[in-house]
């Protein structure tokens, strides 16, 4: 059993401006057993539960007006899994697994406008979104022969999804809107996969998964076939090749505006159909430095059918007194992606100094007829270098030295780069946002280094504890969390201002670990 | 294999700066060419905005601040080409009807040249809807009146922009309805033979002497492929409260406004606008 839970507000107030606070919070239990009910039959029983807990709080000053805005973002999970891991015969092994979980993450917002002549407004919306997941699985495992594999087995899932938005507004004539909606679905399907060991230097994997999922009186057929080889072209050189199709019948929606992240997960409906990837991947592993080090290398191809995007304009907390407005189902674009890029991963698995090196490039597109005038634009999932570090020294038997670094360049924002006029009666323009194209911007690049001090002490008896001393953020990076836009008078003018919200700076932290 | 591994660092290294040219594909506001244009065979005079984009909003300028004196500006249909002159005053191009005549069903080029930059936009006046039909109804002191017509094909957009009613000729009664440019009140039909109804009512002040007849008259303008794809972004906008207001809406997505000038920003619009009218004779 295991449980933490954190306060970060101590910390995070020395950072806090003004203008802006943040506060953080979060915590989690894990519990696990296992029962040996005899030689052959193996239960395994495990729950998790945890929440986090995010609010901001900012405000802007005008010349005609001063506005107070707080957010509050809080996301949990709640999971709990049975297995019964059974010996069948001698070559055969059977795995049933009944798993629930619960997702819900839940946004508010509340704005307050107070004009310099006149009555505040005040205009509160919330949004909440939830999965019920109860699946079961069984899984067997035959070992026809010494050189092949085989696993197949059935599955069937209950899913429900509730997308909410709730929205009010203090004014009298505008009643408060609320809508609801409630999507159940029904996945059953079958797999079979096998590894065969073709001739010692070939290996073959494929398989077939089969899967039947049934939404608001429609059915889906969805075929992911599988294959790979493994080529071992001496001791140390080993390549690889795999072709892949897979389909989804669950969309993560990200709103790509200049603010927070609304992840919204949606089921495919008798409107959207599930999402369809096919995926080409080449790679290579050789061993360097008399095999002190593993520098492996994959490249990867991916066709992306039937994405899903919030159409331009939608926001979840769009303010109005039609229901329909929050139909999340018709403020979707559907459109196409492709997705490129490689990863390279140098290990050092023995000696003193232990770790790994990695580096991602990588390149996602998408095109939707409705989004960006049609044009081709970087999705938000798009971040084009990632590096990762994380290196161990052990200092003699009690002492281990440990740091980890990562860096990612910032993901796509559409933030305005200027101002046009445009309208149909040329005396009579309107000014508009030129924002270049969608996602034309990008947030700062992310980076941080985290270092630890691990101090095992002696043995008593069954008691054995391990001292844990960190830094997080050790050169307290002021990573941006997201960025916001800023109007504010001066003597020239209205001025725009592109201001960026910073999380988490450096946190120090003492862990002790025990077992008994 | 030392060499490769250099050599596949070196391949990395270029297709991570492959980014920045994709991205710097994009022009700074100020480098961007704006035209507005919309043409129409009621408007005397045709009009067309020249101008560019501001980066700085620090310096909230007028459209006509950002108007270009010096470009070139052609308007061709058919085999018949026209240069526009710019107006100082107005700070825009122009040309008369009698000059340059502007007809329903005909398709107009834009053609405009600052410097070594060129951009060009078309635009296809629409042909004449089916006859609007009235109809008119007196109720004591209440005048209930609809106008309705009929879609040609489907994706074609109007707007009811004037319904009033007047005493008689020019001398109005009440202007129950004059609609504001609003991209809401866009009306779109999905297929040929679409019957859209607009109705209106006024209240006849008894207290004062009635006319023996009021003249009830409708605005219809009906717009080209472009103009519906347009005021779709501008409804999109208006969808989402961001920047408005001094409401920062976090959740949102920005919308780019549609634009059909190629290699610059703004829109060129063709519609046609019917006035219908019919005299209705008050009973008392």
């Amino acid at each position: 059993i295991s449980a933490r839970r954190t306060n970060l507000d101590p910390v995070l107030e020395l950072f806090n401006s003004p203008n802006q606070t943040f506060r953080y919070r979060f915590y989690d239990l894990n519990a696990k057993i296992s029962l040996q009910l005899n030689p052959k039959n193996k239960i395994y029983i495990s729950g998790f539960t945890g929440d986090d807990d995010l609010r901001i709080r900012d405000q802007a000053l005008n010349a005609n007006f001063r506005v107070n805005n707080q957010s509050q973002l809080r996301w949990g999970n709640t999971t709990g899994t049975i297995n019964w891991f059974s010996i069948l015969k001698q070559d055969l092994t059977a795995s049933t697994t009944l798993t629930y979980t619960n997702y819900n993450s839940r946004l508010g917002d509340a704005t307050t406008r107070t004009p310099t002549n006149g009555e505040a407004l005040n205009i509160s919306s919330s949004f909440s979104s939830g999965i019920n997941d109860l699946t079961l699985k069984s899984n067997f495992t035959k070992n026809t022969r010494t050189n092949r594999q085989q696993d197949f087995g059935i599955f069937v899932s209950r899913r429900v999804f509730t997308p909410n938005v709730f929205s009010a507004q203090n004014v009298s004539t505008t009643p408060d809107t609320i809508n609801t909606q409630r999507f159940g679905t029904f996945e059953a399907g079958v797999f079979y996969g096998e590894k065969w060991t073709l001739t010692p230097r070939v290996k073959l994997t494929y398989g077939l998964r089969y899967t039947l999922l049934g939404v608001e009186g429609k059915t889906y057929q969805m075929l992911e076939p599988r294959a790979s080889v493994a080529y071992q072209w001496n001791e140390n050189n080993i390549f690889k090749l795999a072709l892949d199709r897979t389909t989804q019948s669950v969309n993560l929606l990200q709103s790509s505006g200049f603010g927070l992240s609304t992840d919204l997960y949606i089921p495919a409906t008798a409107m959207l159909r599930p999402q369809i990837s096919n995926q080409i991947s080449l790679g290579y592993e050789t061993s360097l430095h008399q095999r002190q080090l593993n520098l492996t290398v994959e490249s990867y191809l991916k066709r992306q059918e039937h994405l899903l995007n919030f159409r331009e304009g939608v926001s979840l907390f769009f303010i109005g007194d039609d229901p329909k407005a929050f139909d999340w189902e018709r403020n979707l674009a559907a459109g196409q992606g492709l997705l490129y890029g490689f990863e390279i991963g140098l290990r050092k698995p023995h000696g003193k100094l232990t770790g790994w090196l990695g580096y991602t490039w990588a390149k996602a597109i998408v095109r939707f007829a409705e989004l960006n005038n049609g044009l081709p634009f970087y999705p938000f999932q798009d971040r084009r270098h990632d590096v990762s570090g994380v290196a161990s020294y052990k200092i003699g038997r009690r002492l281990q030295l440990s740091a980890n670094w990562v860096l990612t360049t910032g993901h796509p924002i559409t933030l305005p780069l200027g101002y046009y006029f445009a309208g149909f009666n040329p005396a009579a323009l309107s000014p508009v946002n030129y924002y270049g194209s969608r996602n034309f911007s990008r947030m700062p690049t992310y980076h941080r280094l985290d270092v630890s001090l691990e101090i095992f002490p002696k043995r008593i008896k069954k008691w054995s504890g391990t001292w844990e001393f960190g830094l997080f953020n050790a050169y307290n990076r002021r990573n941006a969390f997201n960025a916001y836009v800023q109007i504010a008078n001066n003597r020239e003018g209205s001025t725009l201002d592109v201001a960026y919200s910073y999380l988490l700076p450096m946190i120090p932290s003492i862990t002790y670990h025990f077992k008994f | 294999m030392n060499r490769t591994i250099v050599i596949f660092f070196l391949a990395c290294f270029c297709c991570g700066c492959e980014q920045w040219r994709v991205v710097s594909a994009v022009p700074e506001a100020n480098q961007v060419i704006v035209v507005n244009a919309a043409l129409s065979p009621q408007n005397t005079t045709t009009s067309i905005y020249v101008g560019r984009g501001e980066r700085d909003f620090g310096k909230l300028q007028s459209s006509s601040a950002l108007a270009i004196a010096e470009a070139e500006v052609f308007l061709t249909t058919g085999q018949s080409k026209k240069k526009l002159n710019f107006d100082p005053q107005t700070k825009l191009y122009q040309v008369s009807q009698n000059e340059f005549a502007v007809e329903a069903g005909k398709k107009y080029i834009l053609e405009i040249t600052v410097g070594k930059q060129k951009v060009k936009a078309e635009c296809k006046i629409p042909e004449a809807i089916s006859t609007p039909a009235f109809e008119a109804r007196q109720s004591g002191r209440f005048i209930r009146s609809s106008v309705s017509w009929q879609a040609t094909q489907a994706n074609q957009a109007f707007m009811l922009e004037g319904y009033s009613f007047y005493r008689n000729e020019g001398v109005p009664v009440t202007t129950v309805a004059n609609w504001d440019f609003d991209a809401a009140d866009l009306l779109l039909s999905k297929e040929a033979g679409q019957l859209f109804s607009q109705s209106n009512e006024i209240r006849l002040n008894i207290e004062r002497a009635l006319p023996p007849t009021i003249d009830v008259v409708a605005e219809i303008t009906q717009y080209d492929d472009n103009a519906v794809k347009y005021l779709s972004s501008v409804r999109n906008s208006l969808d989402s409260p961001q920047m408005s207001l001094g409401f920062f809406d976090r959740f949102s997505s920005p919308t780019i406004r549609y634009s059909n000038i190629q290699n610059g920003l703004g829109i060129m619009v063709g519609y046609n606008r019917y006035v219908v009218r019919q005299n209705i004779p008050i009973s008392r």
